[in-house]
Order: C-alpha cells, then sequence, then structure tokens
C-alpha cells in the first residue's frame, strides 16, 4: 500500500466536503438543534425517562449515530456520482491506485465527516442536556469510527453502482432513513410490542444505536458483546465487499 | 523497444466490435497521430491503453510491458487527456494537480506545479475553483492535469475540440516545446485534420475500428493526388486532380488550352482533408 496514493485520495474526499461544511456539517447540527427543541419541548414531560436516563440524553447517542453514519454514507455515494458526471472518475481509473487504496481512501474519507458530525451534535447537545458526556469515551469514539466505516463503505458500494443521483436518494429514502429512524434511536427496542421488537432485530442499526448508548450510559437493550459482534461483522463485511467491487472494476469499465 | 505497441487489439461491446485487430506502434519521442472520423474506434483504443476498459484480444505494451499485467509500472508513464473535460469544480488547479499527482504515489513538488500551470497560461488561476474557469481554462487544466506526474507518453484524446483557433494554435506550439524540450513521446488522436498535419511525424487513420492507413505523414502526403491550382482574372480558383502516375504535362498543357484568363497557376500537394476523404471514401 502507497502512503502517498491513500493520504490523497483521503484529503481529496475530506477536502471535499470542508468546502461546503455548511451544507455537510452545519445542516446535519441544526437538523439535530430541532430535534432537540422539538422532542425536548413536546416529549420530555410526556417520557420522563427511559432506563433511568432523561428522554433527551438518551436520544443524543442514538442521533449522533443516525447523522453521523447519514453523511458517512453521503461522502463516496456522492463523490463517486459526481466523479461520473464530472469525468473526474477516470483520474481514478488512470492512476495506479490499488483496490485497497481505492476502499480505503473512500471509506476513510466518509469516516472523517461522520466522526466530525458526531463530534459537532455531542457539543449541540451541552446546552440542552446536563453532564452529557460517553462513559467509556474510547470505546464510543471505536463504535462510531466502526458505524462510520460500515456506512461508508455502504456509500462507496452504492456510488460505484449508480449512474444517477436518484439512484443514491433512492438508496437514502428506501434503505438508510428507514433502517435509521427503526432502529431505536426515539425509543428502547422494549417499548415495543413483541412482533416488532423481532423484526427490529434484523436491522443491524439498532445494534450500532445500542453500543453507543451503552459507551455512554453503561447501559444499552442489548448485551453489549453483541452489539460489537454485530457492528464489527457488518463493518468487515462490507470494508471487504467494497475492497472486492473495486479489484473487480465493478460498474468502472463499462 | 516501441513507447507503445499495439498488436491485434479487438474491442467488443456485446455483439457490437469497435476495434477490429489495430495494430500499429508509437516509437520513443514521436508525434503520432490516430486520425479518424467520430465513432471511428479512438477513444475506445485510448481506453483499452489507459485502463478505462479493458480489451477483449491482442496486445498492448507500453515500453515493452502490458498495462494489464503490470499496471502500476505503466499507468506512471502514460498521461491521458481525456476528450471529455473533466475537473473537480470544488478544487483549483493546483488542488486538481496535487491530487493528481498524489494518485501516482508521487509528493509534492511545487515548483514543477507551478511551471505546468504557467506554461498553460494557468498560472494567476491556480487558487480560483474549477468551476469558475473559462472553457479553455478547462481544456487547458486537462493537459495540465495529465502531465502532473511527469509521463514519458502523453496521450491526448481530441484536445483541441470545441476551442477557438487562438487556443488551439497555442496548444500546438506548447505540444512541440513540450516534445522538444523533454523528449515526450505523444499520440494524439484527432479528427481535426490540419493538426495531424502540423504536428504528427507518422499518421494512421482509423476507420470502423480498423487501421485504414499507417504511414510517414510526408509518403502519405506524397503518394496521393497533386492539385493544379488555377486563379482566374475574376478572382474565381479552378481544382484539377492530377493523380499518381499519370502524364501530368499532358494534362496540364490539355487544360491551360481550355482555360483562358489566368491570372495565376500553381501546383500544391493534396491537404490532409483531401488525402483522408480519398482514403476513407475509397475503402
Amino acid at each position: 500500500m502507497n502512503i502517498i496514493r491513500l493520504s490523497t485520495l483521503v484529503k481529496k474526499e475530506t477536502l471535499r466536503f470542508f468546502k461546503v461544511w455548511t451544507q455537510t456539517i452545519l445542516s446535519p447540527v441544526m437538523v439535530a438543534i430541532l430535534y432537540f427543541a422539538v422532542f425536548g419541548g413536546a416529549l420530555s414531560s410526556r417520557i420522563t425517562e427511559i432506563s433511568g436516563i432523561s428522554y433527551l440524553a438518551f436520544i443524543v447517542p442514538g442521533l449522533m449515530m443516525l447523522q453521523s453514519t447519514n453523511n458517512a454514507f453521503q461522502n463516496p455515494s456522492s463523490s463517486l456520482t459526481i466523479s461520473k458526471y464530472h469525468g473526474t472518475i477516470a483520474d481514478l481509473m488512470t492512476a495506479p491506485l490499488s483496490a485497497l487504496e481505492k476502499a480505503l481512501g473512500y471509506i476513510l474519507g466518509g469516516v472523517v465527516r461522520g466522526i466530525l458530525v458526531a463530534i459537532a451534535i455531542l457539543i449541540t447537545a451541552f446546552p440542552f442536556v446536563d453532564h452529557i458526556f460517553p462513559i467509556h469515551p474510547f470505546w464510543a469514539l471505536f463504535f462510531l469510527v466502526l458505524a462510520n466505516a460500515s456506512f461508508a463503505a455502504l456509500g462507496t458500494i452504492v456510488g460505484l453502482w449508480a449512474k444517477t443521483f436518484d439512484h443514491t436518494a433512492g438508496i437514502s429514502t428506501f434503505l438508510i432513513t428507514p433502517m435509521g429512524f427503526l432502529g431505536g434511536v426515539f425509543y428502547s427496542v422494549t417499548m415495543l410490542p413483541p412482533l416488532a421488537q423481532t423484526l427490529s432485530l434484523w436491522n443491524p442499526f439498532l445494534y450500532f444505536v445500542d453500543a453507543l448508548r451503552w459507551a455512554f450510559f453503561n447501559t444499552g437493550d442489548i448485551p453489549i458483546f453483541i452489539d460489537g459482534l454485530v457492528l464489527g461483522g457488518v463493518t468487515l463485511f462490507l470494508c471487504l465487499l467494497t475492497i472486492f467491487l473495486f479489484a473487480k472494476n465493478w460498474k468502472l469499465q463499462e | 523497444m516501441p513507447a507503445l505497441s499495439f498488436s491485434a487489439v479487438s474491442k467488443y461491446f456485446g455483439d457490437f466490435s469497435a476495434l477490429k485487430s489495430v495494430s500499429f506502434s508509437v516509437e520513443k519521442g514521436e508525434f503520432f497521430a490516430l486520425l479518424g472520423s467520430n465513432g471511428a474506434g479512438k477513444t475506445t483504443l485510448i481506453h483499452c491503453l489507459s485502463g478505462m476498459l479493458q480489451r477483449t484480444g491482442g496486445e498492448i505494451l507500453v515500453f515493452g510491458k502490458d498495462p494489464e499485467k503490470e499496471s502500476e509500472t505503466t499507468k506512471k508513464q502514460i498521461g491521458v487527456v481525456e476528450q471529455e473535460v473533466g475537473f473537480d469544480p470544488f478544487l483549483s488547479p493546483l488542488e486538481t494537480l496535487r491530487t493528481v499527482r498524489g494518485f501516482f504515489g508521487m509528493p509534492a513538488d511545487e515548483p514543477y506545479l507551478e511551471w505546468i500551470l504557467e506554461r498553460l497560461g494557468l498560472l494567476e488561476k491556480r487558487h480560483v475553483r474549477g468551476r469558475y474557469l473559462s472553457g479553455g481554462m478547462k481544456r487547458r487544466l486537462m493537459i495540465a492535469k495529465a502531465l502532473s506526474h511527469e509521463p514519458e507518453i502523453l496521450i491526448l484524446d481530441e484536445p483541441t475540440a470545441g476551442v477557438d483557433i487562438e487556443l488551439r494554435q497555442n496548444l500546438w506550439a506548447f505540444l512541440q516545446e513540450l516534445r522538444k524540450e523533454k523528449g515526450i513521446t505523444i499520440l494524439l488522436t484527432t479528427h481535426y485534420l490540419e493538426e495531424a498535419e502540423a504536428l504528427a511525424d507518422r499518421i494512421a487513420i482509423i476507420r470502423d475500428g480498423g487501421i485504414a492507413v499507417c504511414e510517414e505523414k510526408s509518403v502519405l502526403l506524397a503518394r496521393r493526388k497533386r492539385i493544379l491550382e488555377v486563379t482566374h482574372e475574376d478572382g474565381t480558383v479552378e481544382l484539377l486532380t492530377l493523380n499518381h502516375g499519370e502524364n501530368m504535362a499532358q494534362k496540364i498543357a490539355q487544360f491551360l488550352q481550355h482555360t483562358p484568363n489566368i491570372q495565376d497557376i500553381h501546383i500544391r500537394e493534396p491537404r490532409l482533408e483531401e488525402v483522408f476523404l480519398e482514403i476513407t471514401s475509397s475503402l
């Protein structure tokens, strides 16, 4: 692996979103402020506590995971789709970047954006929620990195596959958003009826949110080692699949 | 060893044969023009060389190495100016060149990159986002990108399509200087016939995916017809085609006998356009 090639791709992918930081960083922060304001005002009087945690504090890890993974997905998917529009995909094809370098470059670019969004949302939460900070900060960062890597890998695969922005928007609307909202961001899975609980266990995002919630409050709906196994397994699978697809020049040499 | 060698290269898209056993080579330091009309197969051939497409059959060698087997080495030796203008609108020209150079694993070299930008008239715009460049500047940025990693072979796929005459002349001058100063090998595809005529040492004409002719430019022009151009006193111009091998003196004498009021007369070599039309229409 060539460090200059990899770092150049990561730098390009981060430079791209930094240049439009109002869309990429400020926008998810605004959404988070709206959630805190609306849910804090409208729901916190009805749902006072979940598992001994105030409702607003309860939704902070979920919101961090939801917004950061969404951004980690969008970074490579939009970058690759734009590259096809602008013809800069040729730069990637004519340069001697290996499949591993390409996959890591796009995934790490997404991870950097996702982590920055997560940190920005945590800082945004400070005025709304008292003493909100992870009990296990290292594990919080670790789970966020894994979750963002898996969504960035998914975004890379979708970016390779997509021919138009309608394709990426379709995946975002019909897969990513429902997965996030039905993944226990705003509720505990134990609050659901039995059938919905069973169905929710098939949603990997549930484990992502639960792992981060454990890192914040040392408590969760699912044993942490199961969260970790699902998170690690999904991330490994999607990252390996991304490398494999780049190695095959999937949807690139057409 | 040739800089580039194509042997029986074929490419199919489904049942459609885009390249049919294309064979020719380009020597080190040569300026080679691949001439053909739209859809003849020029870009497909370039894409098979650059890694954008996988060839169906045949062999391509870059300084004796197959790009599909030794891509890391061969990709570094080639700089490709794509036909379509492609740049990241978020990045400035200098950022674009740094990025492309980095993709080739080469450490930053600001003096070299600024030298390219200066030579292509982009130095003043080096910090301006790509989206704000004019059409001509974007074209020049494409050439700068291809040169950013100091390749030994420059492939230009219709680099002057749609640009004005002044810019075209400037680019021609730049390419000639580049060849002289750096000894770079150039493969140019074009359908601007005067471009190949002005720049190339050898010319291949590609038609329907196959090489119709591949010759030294002078040989290609010499073995073809001569044109007798007669200007009358009223300013009208009359042309007489003199075919290779026929009795030119007799034909000219007969023609002039029946052509009064001559103001000027001269015999010239055919322009490449005329050669091209003759070759392609006879196939």
